[in-house]
């Protein structure tokens, strides 16, 4: 039905997580509508950033250079650390503004079903980046999964003799209602519970 | 086919697109079933915490024109979330979990096996965690797929023994005649308390015996399903590490 060309385009956009045939045919139907210098810029951010961005050398978090834009702000507290999965991750913990330490991204979560064991990830780095002094606390912001949990527990447990180690708590949106709650979250919500 | 309920464990999980997660469960009634928790990865998803691996869930599936299905809803029916909460009883339950998707891909049920699945992860929960309960279990999941070890006579000759060897092929034990690798007393006597005793009621195994059964239960996954329990070595790392 269509171009060769515009059928390349519809099936490169498809490839993209959470879109399907129609949105890509409606984005595909976008560019073609757009102005050329729009759609240009797009194919040209899309090379750039290929070419550029690449890992921090320290927290391994995405990087413009050698080190990432958090790394190399000397306004943040380098005596804290909090350690995530991917560089996603970074993104929900900057938007809480509460937090102003520094990262370490892991490159995923331990799971050995999957083959994927503390070689893989980038737990050694870490572990040399505190044993390296001047961090006070690490902060585990591992995901609260299965395999999430066993990474923070195993990480927890080389680094506790250099560090303080802190898990992130586990507990309910604020906002939500108590009785739309699952029972693993309360369960845990009322374990963490607090003196007020 | 219409959508339908039945008891669950969810064996593995994976992420998928966007938010979702693709489940691989053991179910009383339909075996083996392949079912995509849609929007489980999102904060606001009551599900997602529902359908964490080794979660005991009642659920309800729709099927869809391929093998996969799709969780229309779920109900927690025990959690295991100590499991979860500790590496030790995580090593052991995912031996369990891995020897099931490797020795059980049939979609029929089978409620011995579905029996067997949920008591294993009671008592992993429940007991100190040791390495034998997963070898245990993986040795009852053999005999259940038909495999069951011959522990009183060789099994390749017939002869009444000594019994001083152990050949995966001919399916247990066998004489010093007819070869095998090496099977200790201590081993031996081992793999027929695991085997015939209830989960959890076999006394642990010295080191020595317990590294030869390890190496036999390795050996019979391998041989019956094809492949190699992965997780087995992190089992004996975290069980050994709690002592």
């Amino acid at each position: 039905m269509l171009p060769p060309a515009a059928e390349r385009l519809v099936a490169e956009l498809e490839r993209l997580p959470g879109v399907g045939r129609r949105t890509a045919q409606r984005l595909a139907f976008h560019l073609l509508r757009v102005p050329e210098s729009e759609a240009l810029n797009l194919a040209t951010a899309i090379t750039v950033v290929r070419e550029r961005i690449g890992f921090c050398q320290e927290c391994f978090s995405l990087a413009e250079g050698d080190l990432c834009t958090t790394c190399a702000d000397p306004r943040r507290d380098t005596t804290m650390i909090c350690v995530v999965e991917t560089p996603s991750d970074v993104i929900p913990i900057e938007r809480t503004a509460s937090y102003r330490g520094r990262y370490h991204v892991l490159g995923g979560a331990l799971s050995p079903i999957d083959g994927v064991d503390p070689d893989d990830l980038r737990i050694a780095e870490l572990v040399r980046r505190v044993e390296r002094g001047g961090v006070d606390e690490v902060i585990l912001a591992t995901n609260p999964t299965m395999t999430g949990e066993a990474t923070a527990s195993f990480v927890a447990g080389l680094l506790r003799p250099h560090a303080r180690v802190t898990r992130l708590a586990s507990g309910l949106p604020v906002g939500a209602d108590l009785e739309f709650a699952d029972e693993v979250t309360l369960g845990r919500a009322l374990a963490g519970r607090r003196d007020l | 086919m219409r959508p339908y309920r039945d008891e669950a464990v969810v064996l593995r999980s994976m992420r998928f697109g966007e938010a979702d997660r693709i489940l691989h469960l053991q179910t009383r009634h339909h075996g083996r079933v392949s079912a995509i928790a849609k929007g489980a990865r999102r904060t606001r998803s009551r599900q997602g915490a529902r359908v964490e691996p080794l979660s005991h869930v009642e659920l309800r599936l729709r099927p869809g024109s391929g093998e996969m299905q799709t969780v229309n809803g779920a109900d927690l029916l025990t959690s295991f979330d100590e499991i979860r909460a500790d590496a030790r009883r995580l090593g052991i339950a995912l031996a369990g979990a891995e020897a099931v998707l490797r020795l059980f891909p049939e979609q029929a049920g089978n409620e011995r096996l579905f029996d067997g699945l949920v008591r294993f992860l009671g008592v992993v929960a429940a007991e100190e965690p040791r390495e034998d309960l997963a070898l245990g279990f993986i040795l009852k999941l053999v005999a259940l797929a038909g495999w069951a070890p011959h522990l009183d006579a060789c099994a390749s000759c017939g002869s009444a023994g000594p019994l001083t060897g152990y050949s995966v092929t001919a399916g247990g034990a066998v004489c010093a005649s007819c070869g095998g690798s090496s099977l200790s007393e201590a081993a031996l006597h081992a793999l027929r308390d695991l085997v015939g005793r209830p989960l959890g009621e076999a006394g642990a195994p010295p080191a020595a015996a317990l590294a030869q059964v390890r190496r036999i239960v390795a050996d019979s996954v391998a041989e019956h399903s094809g492949g190699s329990l992965k997780t087995l070595d992190q089992a004996r790392a975290t069980s050994t590490a709690s002592k």
